[in-house]
């Protein structure tokens, strides 16, 4: 399947559409994306008691790390900012 | 003597030119800790609801707490409370810089100024000595000069120096206080009650020690959390890229005002306006306060275009939120420089972003024509229209000066229907976060005693970047989006636990975005005055701060019709991560009421003073 991702993410500011196998999840596609990215994603994203520190919305809706992803599914990638 | 205070205020007449020394016991201390509870008290107690902001009966009070004078790790803040010349009500406001804590150490907790000087003066404290001097030769100047002249004429390049700019003199309702070149006293328009009595700057140099109960523990906790606190604001990068970064997460979550509060997305202008790529424009670096290891005020230097060049204080989040996509300006050098104006003039860059918005959807919808702008085109995104009216609304000058008493106001001359197209409560202008993408902030909003602020709540950063403070039930639970649960009680929590923040006086960025925990800020307190104080013991005081401070917007002719909140937070977005939601003011509000324990009409209940040990003070 094939999710599209649009990651708004400091200096990873992109929009691509990335193959997962089927039963995929948020979490498994941030592993994918951080092997795209390499350390810069690594090291602004991985992190935090439940592995990542970023905020995903996938088809207009926050999402859980451990939800399913299904095809065509829209994701929109955040970072949690407090200070304003 | 209490520790961590001095037991002190220094009281000024400026009509008179009389100055006194009073004590203050320590069950007020007890009571309303020090900076807006403290200033709040003083204006309950000595300013009647018949007198207005200009009135010489009128009192500017500024005010520290117990962490002030201390290397604590957030602690260069102070608090001024007034009555504002723009809501007519209870105001407080607060600036960082070094003022704070050098005004505490020169032997104080508290200074009123009140009356009016027949010239204009400028007061110099120097621990014991206090003197009002001639102005005449400053009034005119703007903030900076101001800032520089009196350093000057006092001898001493290190003072600090809280001053008003031109608006502040011409009373200007959205006028801010200056400190030293560096942080503003922003919002509700104080700088205007400073000029309103003639006193351009208040300078201050302290040399003395501050008792503590507990110095060896105190000097523990403040290396322990200052190296903390620097960890964590390099984690959330609040300390790379300062309050510019939030402008991509916000846009992305609906927050950011677009077009004045009339769009939904924009994150074209937001990527360019915010960080990273503001960093590397405007070669942004951290400009900390004193006892600061975040640094969130950014220096920056723009070298060309020559119309641009600016080596100064870089624009906030807020100011980039209000110039930026409020105007559809991607321009993020113009922005800087309007910005830079707006500093020197001395007038709030949010307010001023809500004018130049206003004027420009009066201008769009044919309020007004290039008759009333002297030929000049309102056009969404013009930077050089935002740098010319920004320049008219701080001098008072031409077109812009029908601002000069701020949107409401100025939308009432306007005339039509421009008084519905005004984004505000109680008179003042929204910041840039949008109630209708993170509904904690619509009770916020709506119950601010200070009108429309997020900074007398911070919802929308437990919503959006997971601001949370576990000791009180501020949990993820409740930052659920769009979710009506949970979003009253956030109100109520967080809305107390700032009137308690902005008391002791403590910047909120030492919690939010540099991970300083409820029980942190417990121990520094506890370690300073000895109390043992508990986190009920310290939310039932913020509470009793907070309803003081209703108990004078309800004394000030405020009911719960000002709590509801302007037309366009009714409009579901068409587009991005809001479409379609609207959130249900009314229901949230009347939930916040019960929680309050305040009856149906938003007024403190007689069993709910008695509980916060109101009734003593006069309320019933």
């Amino acid at each position: 399947m094939e999710v599209k991702v649009d990651l708004r993410l400091l200096n990873i500011y992109d929009k691509l559409a990335v193959e997962l196998k089927e039963n995929c999840t948020v979490r498994s596609l941030l592993e994918k994306l951080i092997s795209i990215y390499g350390e810069d994603l690594k090291k602004l994203i991985a992190s935090g008691k439940k592995g990542f520190r970023v905020i995903v919305i996938a088809n207009g809706e926050i999402a859980k790390f451990d939800q399913g992803l299904k095809d065509k599914d829209e994701l929109l990638l955040l970072l949690p900012v407090a200070g304003g | 003597m209490t520790w961590g205070y001095w037991n002190k205020i220094l009281r000024i007449d400026l009509t008179s030119q009389r100055i006194t020394k009073e004590e203050m016991d320590e069950d007020t201390y007890r009571l309303f800790v020090g900076g807006a509870g403290i200033g709040a008290k003083i204006l309950w107690e000595e300013i009647s609801s018949e007198v207005s902001a200009f009135d010489a009966d009128n009192k500017l009070i500024f005010a520290g707490g117990p962490f002030q004078g201390h290397p604590v790790p957030g602690s260069a803040k102070f608090s001024v409370v007034s009555k504002s010349p723009l809501t007519n009500t209870y105001a407080d406001s607060a600036a960082g810089a070094r003022w704070g804590p050098l005004f505490k150490r020169a032997g104080y907790d508290v200074l009123v100024i009140q009356g009016k000087s027949e010239n204009p003066v400028y007061i110099y404290i120097e621990d014991a000595e206090v003197k009002i001097r001639d102005a005449r030769d400053v009034w005119g100047m703007d903030s900076y000069q101001a800032v520089d002249q009196v350093r000057k004429e006092i001898g001493d390049p290190r003072a600090s120096v809280a001053t008003i700019g031109q608006a502040g003199e011409k009373l200007v309702k959205i006028a801010c206080i200056v400190v030293d070149k560096h942080s503003f006293a922003g919002r509700c328009g104080l700088g205007a009650v400073m000029g309103s009595k003639n006193l351009k700057a208040i300078a201050v140099k302290g040399s003395k020690k501050v008792p503590v109960s507990n110095l060896s523990q105190l000097k523990n906790y403040n290396r322990k959390y200052f190296k903390e606190i620097n960890k964590a604001s390099i984690e959330s990068e609040l300390r790379p890229h300062g309050t510019p970064v939030l402008c991509i997460t916000a846009e992305g979550f609906g927050d950011m005002p677009i077009k004045y509060w009339t769009e939904d997305t924009w994150p074209e202008g937001a990527k360019k306006i915010g960080a990273p790529n503001y960093t590397k424009v405007l070669s942004a670096k951290p400009y900390p306060c004193l006892y600061c290891s975040i640094g969130c005020h950014r220096n920056i230097e723009i070298k060309d275009p020559a119309k641009y060049k600016l080596k100064g204080i870089g624009p906030e989040y807020e100011t980039l939120g209000m110039f930026g996509t409020n105007l559809l300006i991607d321009n993020v050098k113009a922005i800087a420089v309007a910005n830079d104006i707006c500093n020197k003039s001395g007038i709030d860059t949010i307010s001023t972003g809500a004018c130049v918005g206003l004027a420009m959807e009066c201008y769009e919808k044919g309020i007004i024509t290039k008759k009333d702008t002297a030929g000049m085109e309102l056009r969404w995104g013009n930077p050089d229209v935002l740098i010319e009216l920004v320049k008219q609304i701080g001098n008072k000058v031409g077109f812009g000066s029908i601002f000069s008493e701020g949107t409401v106001e100025a939308a009432k001359k306007l005339g039509k229907n421009a008084l519905e197209l005004v984004v505000h409560v109680k008179g003042l202008d929204f910041p840039a976060h949008d109630a209708r993408a993170c509904w904690g902030l619509v009770p916020t909003y709506g119950t601010g005693t200070r009108g429309a602020c997020h900074m007398r709540g911070v919802e929308e950063d437990v919503e959006m970047g997971g601001f949370y403070i576990p000791e009180i039930e501020v949990t993820e639970e409740h930052a659920k989006f769009f979710n009506r649960e949970g979003k009253a009680h956030l109100t109520v929590k967080t809305q107390d636990y700032c009137a308690l923040i902005n008391s002791l006086v403590l910047c909120v960025f030492m919690p939010d975005g540099g991970g300083l925990s409820f029980t942190s800020i417990l121990n520094i307190f506890n370690s300073i005055t000895g109390w043992d104080w508990d986190i009920q013991e310290a939310m039932m005081c913020g509470e009793r701060i907070f309803t003081l401070q209703r108990l004078i917007n309800l004394r000030d002719g405020y009911t719960k019709k000002d709590d509801i909140l302007p037309p366009k937070m009714y409009v579901p977005a068409k587009k991005g991560f809001r479409t379609g939601k609207i959130p249900p003011v009314n229901d949230l509000l009347n939930e916040y009421y019960e929680l309050r324990g305040w009856d149906k009409e938003g007024r403190p209940t007689k069993e709910k003073l008695e509980k916060l040990s109101l009734l003593n003070f006069g309320i019933s």
